[in-house]
Protein backbone atom coordinates (compact mmCIF):
# COMPACT_ATOMS: atom_id res chain seq x y z
CA UNK A 1 0.00 0.00 0.00
CA UNK A 2 1.73 3.45 -1.15
CA UNK A 3 -0.47 6.22 0.15
CA UNK A 4 0.10 9.80 -0.72
CA UNK A 5 -1.55 13.01 0.48
CA UNK A 6 -1.09 16.17 -0.58
CA UNK A 7 2.16 15.21 -2.23
CA UNK A 8 3.67 18.53 -3.53
CA UNK A 9 7.66 19.06 -4.69
CA UNK A 10 8.90 22.65 -5.91
CA UNK A 11 12.41 22.99 -7.52
CA UNK A 12 13.15 26.56 -7.54
CA UNK A 13 9.96 28.48 -8.73
CA UNK A 14 9.11 25.09 -10.93
CA UNK A 15 5.89 22.72 -9.69
CA UNK A 16 7.42 19.39 -10.14
CA UNK A 17 4.69 17.35 -8.00
CA UNK A 18 1.17 19.47 -6.81
CA UNK A 19 -1.11 18.99 -4.41
CA UNK A 20 -1.24 14.85 -5.60
CA UNK A 21 -3.50 12.49 -3.29
CA UNK A 22 -3.93 8.60 -4.40
CA UNK A 23 -3.62 5.51 -2.98
CA UNK A 24 -2.08 2.48 -4.44
CA UNK A 25 -3.78 -0.98 -3.21
CA UNK A 26 -1.95 -4.37 -2.95
CA UNK A 27 -3.27 -7.18 -5.22
CA UNK A 28 -3.06 -5.27 -8.43
CA UNK A 29 -0.91 -3.45 -11.01
CA UNK A 30 -1.15 0.33 -10.57
CA UNK A 31 -0.17 2.04 -13.71
CA UNK A 32 1.12 5.45 -13.44
CA UNK A 33 0.61 7.42 -16.82
CA UNK A 34 1.80 10.88 -17.80
CA UNK A 35 3.86 12.61 -20.75
CA UNK A 36 7.56 12.88 -20.18
CA UNK A 37 7.81 15.66 -17.67
CA UNK A 38 4.77 15.15 -15.95
CA UNK A 39 6.43 14.49 -12.53
CA UNK A 40 6.30 10.68 -12.65
CA UNK A 41 10.24 10.07 -11.58
CA UNK A 42 9.98 12.98 -8.84
CA UNK A 43 6.86 11.14 -7.35
CA UNK A 44 8.66 8.18 -7.75
CA UNK A 45 12.05 9.47 -5.19
CA UNK A 46 9.00 11.29 -3.05
CA UNK A 47 7.80 7.97 -2.34
CA UNK A 48 11.58 6.44 -1.88
CA UNK A 49 12.30 9.32 0.56
CA UNK A 50 15.32 10.50 -1.88
CA UNK A 51 13.22 13.59 -2.58
CA UNK A 52 11.56 15.73 0.39
CA UNK A 53 8.13 16.80 -0.26
CA UNK A 54 7.75 20.27 0.00
CA UNK A 55 4.37 19.89 1.74
CA UNK A 56 2.34 17.07 1.79
CA UNK A 57 2.93 13.37 2.98
CA UNK A 58 3.91 9.89 1.88
CA UNK A 59 3.90 6.80 3.35
CA UNK A 60 4.49 3.18 2.18
CA UNK A 61 2.85 0.13 3.81
CA UNK A 62 1.97 2.96 6.47
CA UNK A 63 5.45 4.34 7.35
CA UNK A 64 7.12 7.44 5.62
CA UNK A 65 10.12 5.57 4.19
CA UNK A 66 13.22 6.90 6.26
CA UNK A 67 11.28 4.68 8.75
CA UNK A 68 11.16 1.41 7.97
CA UNK A 69 13.13 -0.61 9.83
CA UNK A 70 14.07 -2.90 6.96
CA UNK A 71 13.43 -1.16 3.45
CA UNK A 72 14.30 -3.40 1.09
CA UNK A 73 12.49 -5.96 2.58
CA UNK A 74 9.16 -3.64 2.53
CA UNK A 75 9.74 -2.11 -0.85
CA UNK A 76 11.82 -2.94 -3.91
CA UNK A 77 12.51 -0.16 -6.40
CA UNK A 78 13.60 0.09 -10.06
CA UNK A 79 14.68 3.41 -10.60
CA UNK A 80 16.44 4.03 -13.58
CA UNK A 81 18.48 0.79 -14.82
CA UNK A 82 21.82 2.77 -14.91
CA UNK A 83 21.90 3.61 -11.56
CA UNK A 84 24.50 0.95 -11.04
CA UNK A 85 28.23 1.35 -10.52
CA UNK A 86 29.27 -0.32 -14.10
CA UNK A 87 32.69 -1.22 -12.39
CA UNK A 88 31.04 -4.00 -10.25
CA UNK A 89 30.07 -7.09 -11.85
CA UNK A 90 26.22 -8.22 -11.36
CA UNK A 91 26.65 -10.37 -8.39
CA UNK A 92 28.60 -7.80 -6.24
CA UNK A 93 26.51 -5.32 -6.61
CA UNK A 94 23.51 -7.34 -5.78
CA UNK A 95 25.18 -8.97 -2.60
CA UNK A 96 26.40 -5.53 -1.37
CA UNK A 97 22.45 -4.62 -1.62
CA UNK A 98 21.47 -7.85 0.24
CA UNK A 99 23.89 -7.00 2.80
CA UNK A 100 22.60 -3.59 3.46
CA UNK A 101 19.11 -5.46 4.27
CA UNK A 102 20.75 -8.78 6.42
CA UNK A 103 19.84 -11.07 3.53
CA UNK A 104 21.79 -14.21 3.33
CA UNK A 105 23.83 -14.41 0.17
CA UNK A 106 21.87 -17.44 -1.90
CA UNK A 107 19.51 -14.75 -2.35
CA UNK A 108 21.70 -12.66 -4.56
CA UNK A 109 22.04 -16.59 -6.62
CA UNK A 110 17.85 -16.93 -6.40
CA UNK A 111 17.27 -13.05 -7.94
CA UNK A 112 19.89 -13.86 -10.67
CA UNK A 113 18.43 -16.96 -11.71
CA UNK A 114 14.77 -15.33 -11.64
CA UNK A 115 15.61 -12.93 -14.11
CA UNK A 116 18.19 -15.29 -16.35
CA UNK A 117 21.63 -13.23 -15.88
CA UNK A 118 22.78 -16.03 -13.86
CA UNK A 119 25.35 -16.68 -17.02
CA UNK A 120 26.87 -13.30 -16.57
CA UNK A 121 26.87 -12.77 -12.60
CA UNK A 122 30.86 -12.53 -12.91
CA UNK A 123 30.49 -10.00 -15.51
CA UNK A 124 30.90 -5.71 -14.89
CA UNK A 125 27.60 -4.42 -15.68
CA UNK A 126 29.02 -1.72 -17.50
CA UNK A 127 29.20 -4.08 -20.36
CA UNK A 128 25.15 -5.59 -20.06
CA UNK A 129 22.99 -4.29 -22.34
CA UNK A 130 20.18 -1.90 -21.57
CA UNK A 131 17.59 -4.97 -21.40
CA UNK A 132 20.14 -6.84 -19.30
CA UNK A 133 20.43 -3.80 -16.92
CA UNK A 134 16.65 -3.30 -16.71
CA UNK A 135 16.46 -7.55 -15.78
CA UNK A 136 19.63 -6.68 -13.32
CA UNK A 137 17.80 -3.53 -11.85
CA UNK A 138 14.43 -5.75 -11.39
CA UNK A 139 16.82 -8.51 -9.38
CA UNK A 140 17.94 -5.73 -6.79
CA UNK A 141 14.06 -4.51 -6.51
CA UNK A 142 13.18 -8.39 -5.79
CA UNK A 143 16.36 -9.37 -3.16
CA UNK A 144 14.16 -9.16 -0.44
CA UNK A 145 10.63 -10.51 -1.27
CA UNK A 146 8.71 -7.23 -0.48
CA UNK A 147 5.20 -6.98 -0.39
CA UNK A 148 5.53 -3.20 -2.59
CA UNK A 149 7.32 -2.79 -5.77
CA UNK A 150 7.99 0.57 -7.46
CA UNK A 151 8.96 0.15 -11.51
CA UNK A 152 9.78 3.40 -13.09
CA UNK A 153 9.65 2.60 -16.81
CA UNK A 154 10.44 -0.65 -17.06
CA UNK A 155 10.09 -1.51 -20.37
CA UNK A 156 12.37 1.28 -21.85
CA UNK A 157 14.49 -0.48 -24.09
CA UNK A 158 13.44 -3.75 -23.91
CA UNK A 159 12.78 -5.78 -26.90
CA UNK A 160 9.32 -7.58 -27.20
CA UNK A 161 10.43 -10.89 -25.65
CA UNK A 162 11.65 -9.26 -22.68
CA UNK A 163 8.44 -6.73 -22.42
CA UNK A 164 6.60 -9.30 -22.52
CA UNK A 165 8.22 -11.08 -19.83
CA UNK A 166 8.14 -8.04 -17.07
CA UNK A 167 4.41 -7.45 -18.00
CA UNK A 168 4.01 -11.50 -16.50
CA UNK A 169 6.37 -10.27 -14.17
CA UNK A 170 4.09 -7.46 -12.86
CA UNK A 171 0.54 -9.72 -13.05
CA UNK A 172 2.39 -12.27 -11.36
CA UNK A 173 3.40 -10.03 -8.33
CA UNK A 174 0.57 -8.20 -7.96
CA UNK A 175 -1.32 -11.81 -8.22
CA UNK A 176 0.35 -12.80 -5.03
CA UNK A 177 -1.39 -9.95 -3.58
CA UNK A 178 1.78 -7.58 -3.33
CA UNK A 179 1.56 -3.75 -4.35
CA UNK A 180 3.06 -2.76 -7.89
CA UNK A 181 3.06 0.28 -8.55
CA UNK A 182 4.47 1.15 -12.35
CA UNK A 183 5.61 4.36 -14.13
CA UNK A 184 5.26 4.87 -18.03
CA UNK A 185 4.35 7.20 -20.98
CA UNK A 186 3.01 4.24 -23.22
CA UNK A 187 -1.00 4.30 -23.08
CA UNK A 188 -1.04 1.13 -25.08
CA UNK A 189 1.41 -0.58 -22.69
CA UNK A 190 -0.47 0.24 -19.67
CA UNK A 191 -3.59 -0.97 -20.63
CA UNK A 192 -2.38 -4.80 -21.15
CA UNK A 193 -0.70 -4.35 -17.93
CA UNK A 194 -2.45 -2.70 -15.07
CA UNK A 195 -5.30 -3.14 -13.38
CA UNK A 196 -5.86 0.39 -11.88
CA UNK A 197 -4.64 3.72 -13.25
CA UNK A 198 -3.45 6.82 -12.03
CA UNK A 199 -3.12 9.60 -14.97
CA UNK A 200 -1.08 13.29 -13.98
CA UNK A 201 -0.48 16.10 -16.00
CA UNK A 202 2.24 18.59 -15.12
CA UNK A 203 2.27 17.31 -11.12
CA UNK A 204 -1.48 17.28 -11.38
CA UNK A 205 -3.82 14.16 -10.45
CA UNK A 206 -5.85 14.31 -13.91
CA UNK A 207 -7.37 10.60 -13.34
CA UNK A 208 -7.29 8.12 -10.99
CA UNK A 209 -9.89 5.04 -11.93
CA UNK A 210 -9.70 1.37 -13.07
CA UNK A 211 -8.10 0.55 -16.65
CA UNK A 212 -11.78 -0.88 -17.34
CA UNK A 213 -13.38 2.44 -16.43
CA UNK A 214 -11.11 4.25 -18.35
CA UNK A 215 -11.40 1.86 -21.47
CA UNK A 216 -15.07 2.24 -21.16
CA UNK A 217 -15.22 5.66 -20.83
CA UNK A 218 -13.03 7.08 -23.20
CA UNK A 219 -12.81 4.27 -26.46
CA UNK A 220 -16.27 5.03 -27.35
CA UNK A 221 -16.82 3.67 -31.11
CA UNK A 222 -17.89 5.74 -34.28
CA UNK A 223 -18.77 5.32 -37.62
CA UNK A 224 -17.21 6.28 -40.58
CA UNK A 225 -19.61 6.91 -43.51
CA UNK A 226 -19.09 8.28 -46.61
CA UNK A 227 -21.43 9.23 -49.66
CA UNK A 228 -20.96 9.24 -52.84
CA UNK A 229 -18.15 11.17 -54.70
CA UNK A 230 -20.03 12.89 -57.35
CA UNK A 231 -20.81 16.20 -58.19
CA UNK A 232 -23.17 16.35 -55.62
CA UNK A 233 -21.19 14.71 -52.97
CA UNK A 234 -20.82 18.17 -50.43
CA UNK A 235 -24.69 18.44 -51.03
CA UNK A 236 -25.03 14.82 -50.30
CA UNK A 237 -22.67 14.95 -47.21
CA UNK A 238 -24.79 18.36 -45.91
CA UNK A 239 -27.96 16.34 -45.88
CA UNK A 240 -26.86 13.28 -44.37
CA UNK A 241 -24.98 15.49 -41.51
CA UNK A 242 -28.34 17.49 -41.01
CA UNK A 243 -30.33 13.74 -41.07
CA UNK A 244 -28.13 12.01 -38.95
CA UNK A 245 -27.52 15.50 -36.29
CA UNK A 246 -31.96 15.17 -36.19
CA UNK A 247 -31.44 11.32 -35.01
CA UNK A 248 -29.45 12.38 -32.30
CA UNK A 249 -25.92 11.27 -33.57
CA UNK A 250 -22.66 13.37 -33.36
CA UNK A 251 -20.97 14.31 -36.53
CA UNK A 252 -17.59 15.50 -37.52
CA UNK A 253 -16.01 15.93 -40.59
CA UNK A 254 -13.00 14.43 -41.40
CA UNK A 255 -10.11 16.05 -43.53
CA UNK A 256 -10.63 13.55 -46.69
CA UNK A 257 -14.83 13.90 -46.78
CA UNK A 258 -15.97 10.96 -44.91
CA UNK A 259 -18.41 11.54 -41.63
CA UNK A 260 -17.21 10.56 -38.12
CA UNK A 261 -20.33 9.56 -36.79
CA UNK A 262 -21.13 8.56 -33.00
CA UNK A 263 -24.34 8.05 -31.16
CA UNK A 264 -25.70 5.70 -33.47
CA UNK A 265 -25.58 1.94 -34.13
CA UNK A 266 -24.28 1.35 -38.00
CA UNK A 267 -27.61 -0.26 -38.82
CA UNK A 268 -29.79 2.77 -37.47
CA UNK A 269 -27.30 5.23 -39.70
CA UNK A 270 -27.82 2.76 -42.77
CA UNK A 271 -31.37 2.92 -42.26
CA UNK A 272 -31.58 6.78 -42.12
CA UNK A 273 -29.35 6.95 -45.44
CA UNK A 274 -31.84 4.87 -47.30
CA UNK A 275 -34.98 6.75 -46.26
CA UNK A 276 -33.38 9.73 -47.29
CA UNK A 277 -32.32 8.33 -50.10
CA UNK A 278 -28.97 8.94 -50.11
CA UNK A 279 -26.20 6.23 -51.22
CA UNK A 280 -23.57 5.34 -49.18
CA UNK A 281 -19.82 4.14 -50.29
CA UNK A 282 -18.33 3.47 -46.72
CA UNK A 283 -20.13 2.42 -43.24
CA UNK A 284 -17.75 0.83 -41.22
CA UNK A 285 -17.30 0.42 -37.68
CA UNK A 286 -14.20 2.37 -35.77
CA UNK A 287 -12.88 2.23 -32.12
CA UNK A 288 -11.14 5.05 -31.23
CA UNK A 289 -7.80 4.26 -29.75
CA UNK A 290 -6.73 4.40 -26.09
CA UNK A 291 -3.75 6.33 -27.30
CA UNK A 292 -6.23 8.65 -28.85
CA UNK A 293 -8.16 9.39 -25.29
CA UNK A 294 -4.81 9.25 -23.20
CA UNK A 295 -3.45 12.40 -25.66
CA UNK A 296 -6.81 14.26 -25.43
CA UNK A 297 -6.82 13.77 -21.58
CA UNK A 298 -3.28 14.61 -21.07
CA UNK A 299 -3.30 17.18 -24.08
CA UNK A 300 -3.47 20.52 -22.22
CA UNK A 301 -0.34 19.33 -19.85
CA UNK A 302 2.47 18.09 -22.24
CA UNK A 303 5.95 19.86 -20.85
CA UNK A 304 7.28 19.95 -24.05
CA UNK A 305 4.84 19.84 -27.60
CA UNK A 306 6.37 20.51 -31.05
CA UNK A 307 5.06 23.18 -32.60
CA UNK A 308 4.37 23.55 -36.64
CA UNK A 309 7.45 24.72 -38.25
CA UNK A 310 5.73 25.71 -41.58
CA UNK A 311 4.70 29.49 -41.31
CA UNK A 312 1.00 29.83 -42.02
CA UNK A 313 -0.72 30.21 -45.93
CA UNK A 314 -1.05 34.29 -44.42
CA UNK A 315 2.22 34.41 -43.75
CA UNK A 316 3.85 32.49 -46.99
CA UNK A 317 1.72 35.84 -48.94
CA UNK A 318 2.51 38.80 -47.05
CA UNK A 319 6.69 37.27 -47.85
CA UNK A 320 5.53 37.15 -51.53
CA UNK A 321 4.53 40.36 -51.78
CA UNK B 1 -6.97 -2.59 -27.29
CA UNK B 2 -9.57 -5.98 -26.16
CA UNK B 3 -10.77 -6.66 -23.06
CA UNK B 4 -9.70 -10.13 -23.09
CA UNK B 5 -6.05 -9.38 -22.57
CA UNK B 6 -6.38 -7.87 -19.51
CA UNK B 7 -4.96 -9.83 -16.68
CA UNK B 8 -7.70 -10.87 -13.75
CA UNK B 9 -7.81 -9.22 -10.83
CA UNK B 10 -6.94 -11.73 -7.74
CA UNK B 11 -9.78 -12.51 -5.54
CA UNK B 12 -8.42 -11.85 -2.35
CA UNK B 13 -4.91 -10.20 -1.71
CA UNK B 14 -2.61 -11.84 1.24
CA UNK B 15 -2.46 -9.85 4.16
CA UNK B 16 0.30 -7.53 4.40
CA UNK B 17 2.92 -8.94 6.74
CA UNK B 18 3.98 -6.29 9.42
CA UNK B 19 7.21 -4.08 8.99
CA UNK B 20 7.96 -4.77 12.08
CA UNK B 21 8.75 -8.41 11.68
CA UNK B 22 11.58 -7.89 9.71
CA UNK B 23 15.34 -7.48 11.62
CA UNK B 24 15.88 -4.08 11.29
CA UNK B 25 18.88 -2.75 9.45
CA UNK B 26 21.68 -1.84 11.19
CA UNK B 27 25.45 -0.53 10.69
CA UNK B 28 26.80 -3.88 10.62
CA UNK B 29 24.77 -4.30 7.71
CA UNK B 30 25.75 -1.05 5.96
CA UNK B 31 29.25 -1.94 7.12
CA UNK B 32 29.47 -5.30 5.24
CA UNK B 33 27.78 -3.38 2.34
CA UNK B 34 30.93 -0.85 2.37
CA UNK B 35 33.31 -3.52 2.25
CA UNK B 36 31.63 -5.65 -0.33
CA UNK B 37 31.75 -2.11 -2.50
CA UNK B 38 34.90 -1.01 -1.87
CA UNK B 39 36.59 -4.00 -2.98
CA UNK B 40 34.77 -5.23 -6.01
CA UNK B 41 35.72 -2.25 -7.70
CA UNK B 42 38.68 -1.61 -9.47
CA UNK B 43 39.68 1.95 -8.46
CA UNK B 44 40.21 0.74 -5.30
CA UNK B 45 43.07 -1.83 -6.43
CA UNK B 46 44.58 0.91 -8.65
CA UNK B 47 45.26 3.58 -5.85
CA UNK B 48 45.91 1.37 -3.31
CA UNK B 49 48.47 -0.44 -5.95
CA UNK B 50 49.51 3.07 -6.53
CA UNK B 51 49.77 3.85 -2.94
CA UNK B 52 52.05 1.26 -2.29
CA UNK B 53 54.00 1.88 -5.67
CA UNK B 54 54.94 5.26 -4.83
CA UNK B 55 55.40 5.08 -1.08
CA UNK B 56 57.78 1.77 -1.36
CA UNK B 57 59.32 2.58 -4.57
CA UNK B 58 60.37 5.82 -3.98
CA UNK B 59 61.43 5.63 -0.54
CA UNK B 60 63.84 2.26 -1.50
CA UNK B 61 65.11 4.09 -4.34
CA UNK B 62 66.30 6.81 -1.77
CA UNK B 63 67.55 4.36 0.32
CA UNK B 64 69.20 2.68 -2.95
CA UNK B 65 71.03 5.65 -3.95
CA UNK B 66 72.33 6.80 -0.19
CA UNK B 67 73.84 3.03 -0.21
CA UNK B 68 77.23 3.79 1.22
CA UNK B 69 77.31 7.52 1.35
CA UNK B 70 75.32 7.86 4.58
CA UNK B 71 77.92 9.17 6.31
CA UNK B 72 76.18 8.94 9.60
CA UNK B 73 73.07 11.00 9.16
CA UNK B 74 69.19 9.57 10.01
CA UNK B 75 68.30 7.75 7.25
CA UNK B 76 64.14 7.89 8.42
CA UNK B 77 64.06 11.15 5.50
CA UNK B 78 64.48 9.06 2.58
CA UNK B 79 60.67 7.81 2.96
CA UNK B 80 59.61 11.78 2.54
CA UNK B 81 59.39 12.30 -0.80
CA UNK B 82 57.65 8.85 -1.49
CA UNK B 83 55.00 9.88 1.22
CA UNK B 84 54.12 13.09 -0.55
CA UNK B 85 53.04 11.84 -3.68
CA UNK B 86 51.53 8.54 -2.47
CA UNK B 87 48.99 10.52 -0.45
CA UNK B 88 48.01 11.55 -3.79
CA UNK B 89 45.96 7.86 -4.85
CA UNK B 90 44.69 7.73 -1.19
CA UNK B 91 43.00 10.90 -1.78
CA UNK B 92 41.85 9.98 -4.90
CA UNK B 93 40.04 6.80 -3.38
CA UNK B 94 38.79 9.04 -0.75
CA UNK B 95 36.94 10.94 -3.14
CA UNK B 96 35.74 8.01 -5.46
CA UNK B 97 34.21 6.04 -2.53
CA UNK B 98 31.48 8.48 -2.25
CA UNK B 99 31.50 10.54 -5.91
CA UNK B 100 31.45 7.06 -7.86
CA UNK B 101 28.16 6.51 -6.12
CA UNK B 102 26.76 9.99 -7.50
CA UNK B 103 28.63 9.70 -11.06
CA UNK B 104 26.83 6.15 -11.90
CA UNK B 105 23.38 6.97 -10.05
CA UNK B 106 24.54 3.91 -7.70
CA UNK B 107 23.23 6.18 -4.75
CA UNK B 108 20.03 6.04 -5.36
CA UNK B 109 19.91 2.32 -5.24
CA UNK B 110 21.93 2.39 -2.09
CA UNK B 111 19.54 5.01 -0.52
CA UNK B 112 16.91 3.55 -1.51
CA UNK B 113 18.22 0.33 0.10
CA UNK B 114 19.34 1.59 3.28
CA UNK B 115 17.79 5.13 3.75
CA UNK B 116 19.42 5.66 6.97
CA UNK B 117 22.19 8.28 5.58
CA UNK B 118 23.97 9.41 8.52
CA UNK B 119 24.70 5.61 9.10
CA UNK B 120 25.41 4.97 5.76
CA UNK B 121 28.08 7.63 5.58
CA UNK B 122 29.22 6.64 8.84
CA UNK B 123 30.00 2.75 7.21
CA UNK B 124 31.47 4.40 4.05
CA UNK B 125 34.16 6.37 6.16
CA UNK B 126 34.39 3.88 8.73
CA UNK B 127 35.42 1.12 6.02
CA UNK B 128 37.85 3.44 4.24
CA UNK B 129 39.64 4.37 7.14
CA UNK B 130 40.44 1.02 8.66
CA UNK B 131 41.24 0.45 5.15
CA UNK B 132 43.16 2.83 4.33
CA UNK B 133 45.35 3.12 8.23
CA UNK B 134 45.88 -0.58 7.61
CA UNK B 135 47.33 -0.53 4.13
CA UNK B 136 49.26 2.86 4.81
CA UNK B 137 50.89 1.64 8.23
CA UNK B 138 51.68 -1.52 5.78
CA UNK B 139 53.43 0.78 2.93
CA UNK B 140 54.98 3.25 5.95
CA UNK B 141 56.51 0.31 7.69
CA UNK B 142 57.89 -1.78 5.20
CA UNK B 143 59.59 1.41 3.64
CA UNK B 144 61.48 1.88 6.90
CA UNK B 145 62.37 -1.72 7.26
CA UNK B 146 63.49 -1.58 3.68
CA UNK B 147 65.75 1.30 4.63
CA UNK B 148 67.04 -0.43 7.65
CA UNK B 149 67.95 -3.72 6.12
CA UNK B 150 69.33 -1.63 2.59
CA UNK B 151 71.35 0.75 5.23
CA UNK B 152 72.54 -1.10 7.87
CA UNK B 153 75.22 0.11 10.28
CA UNK B 154 75.14 2.82 7.93
CA UNK B 155 73.69 5.69 9.57
CA UNK B 156 71.67 6.52 12.80
CA UNK B 157 68.94 4.49 13.14
CA UNK B 158 65.88 6.07 13.98
CA UNK B 159 64.60 5.94 17.80
CA UNK B 160 61.43 4.31 19.37
CA UNK B 161 59.72 7.32 18.97
CA UNK B 162 60.37 8.37 15.49
CA UNK B 163 59.49 5.01 13.98
CA UNK B 164 56.42 4.82 15.83
CA UNK B 165 55.48 8.39 14.29
CA UNK B 166 56.90 7.51 10.88
CA UNK B 167 55.08 4.21 10.46
CA UNK B 168 51.90 4.37 12.78
CA UNK B 169 51.42 8.29 12.51
CA UNK B 170 52.35 8.32 8.60
CA UNK B 171 49.42 5.67 8.65
CA UNK B 172 46.90 7.58 10.54
CA UNK B 173 47.68 11.04 7.84
CA UNK B 174 47.28 8.81 5.06
CA UNK B 175 43.92 7.49 6.32
CA UNK B 176 42.84 10.84 8.11
CA UNK B 177 43.61 12.80 4.98
CA UNK B 178 41.64 10.30 2.93
CA UNK B 179 39.04 10.49 5.39
CA UNK B 180 39.36 14.62 4.79
CA UNK B 181 38.82 13.95 1.08
CA UNK B 182 36.30 11.42 1.39
CA UNK B 183 33.97 14.03 3.25
CA UNK B 184 35.05 17.06 0.34
CA UNK B 185 33.46 14.23 -1.79
CA UNK B 186 29.85 13.79 -0.12
CA UNK B 187 29.95 17.87 -0.01
CA UNK B 188 30.80 18.08 -4.07
CA UNK B 189 29.31 14.77 -5.11
CA UNK B 190 31.26 15.56 -8.07
CA UNK B 191 34.86 13.22 -8.86
CA UNK B 192 36.54 15.68 -11.10
CA UNK B 193 35.88 18.20 -9.02
CA UNK B 194 36.51 17.14 -5.33
CA UNK B 195 39.80 15.64 -6.51
CA UNK B 196 40.93 18.95 -8.13
CA UNK B 197 39.93 20.80 -4.91
CA UNK B 198 41.88 18.15 -3.05
CA UNK B 199 45.02 18.84 -4.80
CA UNK B 200 44.85 22.16 -4.22
CA UNK B 201 44.24 21.81 -0.47
CA UNK B 202 47.25 19.40 -0.62
CA UNK B 203 49.81 21.75 -2.72
CA UNK B 204 48.50 25.31 -2.48
CA UNK B 205 49.28 26.45 0.87
CA UNK B 206 52.65 25.33 0.44
CA UNK B 207 53.22 27.32 -2.44
CA UNK B 208 51.28 30.53 -1.61
CA UNK B 209 53.09 30.46 1.94
CA UNK B 210 56.55 31.55 -0.93
CA UNK B 211 54.93 34.40 -1.63
CA UNK B 212 53.43 35.74 1.63
CA UNK B 213 55.09 38.15 4.44
CA UNK B 214 56.41 36.66 7.60
CA UNK B 215 54.04 35.86 9.19
CA UNK B 216 51.21 34.32 7.37
CA UNK B 217 53.93 32.11 5.65
CA UNK B 218 54.47 30.66 9.22
CA UNK B 219 51.05 29.50 9.29
CA UNK B 220 50.66 28.52 6.08
CA UNK B 221 54.30 26.53 6.06
CA UNK B 222 53.08 25.02 9.20
CA UNK B 223 49.51 23.33 8.57
CA UNK B 224 49.88 23.06 4.99
CA UNK B 225 49.83 19.09 4.33
CA UNK B 226 53.09 19.17 2.92
CA UNK B 227 54.46 20.09 6.44
CA UNK B 228 52.26 17.64 8.04
CA UNK B 229 53.55 15.13 6.28
CA UNK B 230 57.29 16.21 6.57
CA UNK B 231 56.82 16.37 10.42
CA UNK B 232 56.00 12.70 10.17
CA UNK B 233 59.60 12.09 9.36
CA UNK B 234 61.92 15.35 10.60
CA UNK B 235 60.90 17.89 12.70
CA UNK B 236 59.57 19.95 10.32
CA UNK B 237 58.81 24.13 9.98
CA UNK B 238 57.15 25.63 12.99
CA UNK B 239 57.32 24.48 16.69
CA UNK B 240 54.25 22.10 16.26
CA UNK B 241 56.07 17.98 16.43
CA UNK B 242 54.26 15.09 14.08
CA UNK B 243 51.63 14.50 17.10
CA UNK B 244 50.46 17.68 17.42
CA UNK B 245 49.87 18.38 13.52
CA UNK B 246 48.03 14.89 13.57
CA UNK B 247 45.68 16.10 15.82
CA UNK B 248 44.88 19.43 14.06
CA UNK B 249 44.50 17.34 11.02
CA UNK B 250 41.65 15.02 12.69
CA UNK B 251 39.84 18.37 14.03
CA UNK B 252 40.13 19.89 10.30
CA UNK B 253 38.76 16.55 9.05
CA UNK B 254 35.88 16.32 11.62
CA UNK B 255 34.44 19.91 11.02
CA UNK B 256 34.13 18.89 6.64
CA UNK B 257 33.03 15.47 8.03
CA UNK B 258 30.22 17.43 9.90
CA UNK B 259 29.45 19.24 7.31
CA UNK B 260 29.42 16.24 4.97
CA UNK B 261 26.34 14.72 7.45
CA UNK B 262 24.69 17.91 7.43
CA UNK B 263 24.78 17.85 3.73
CA UNK B 264 23.64 14.46 3.04
CA UNK B 265 20.62 14.31 5.47
CA UNK B 266 19.32 17.81 4.10
CA UNK B 267 19.91 17.20 0.35
CA UNK B 268 17.31 15.30 -2.19
CA UNK B 269 19.51 12.59 -4.21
Amino acid sequence: MIEAQGLTKRYGGKTAVDELSFTVRPGLVTGFLGPNGSGKSTTMRLVLGLDTPTSGTVTVAGLPYHQLPNAPRTVGALLDAKAVHGGRSAHSHLLCLAQLAGLPRRRVDEVLAVVGLTDVAGHRSGGFSLGMGQRLGIAAALLGDPQVLLFDEPVNGLDPEGIHWVRQLMRGLAAEGRTVFVSSHLMSEMAVTADHLIVIGRGRLLADLSTKEFIDRHSAGFARVRTTTGADAVHEREQLTGVLRAAGAEVLAEPDGALRVSGLPLSRISDLAWEAKLRLYELSPHQASLEEAYMRLTHDSVEYRSAEDAPAPGELAQVAA
Amino acid sequence: MSLEALPTAPSLPRPQPQPESHPRARLGNALASEWTKIRSVQSTIWTLAAMFALILGIGLLADAYDDGRVNGDAYLSNGLGGFIVGQIPVVTLGVLVVTSEYGTGMIRTTLTAYPRRASLLTAKAMVFFGLALVLGILATGLQLLGGMVLLSGQGTDPTGGQALLAVVGGGLYLALIGLFALAVGTLLRHSAGAIAVMLGLLLLPFILALFMPTGPREALLTYSPINMSASMYSDGTGSMGGWPLLAVLAAATAVVLAGAYAALRRRDV
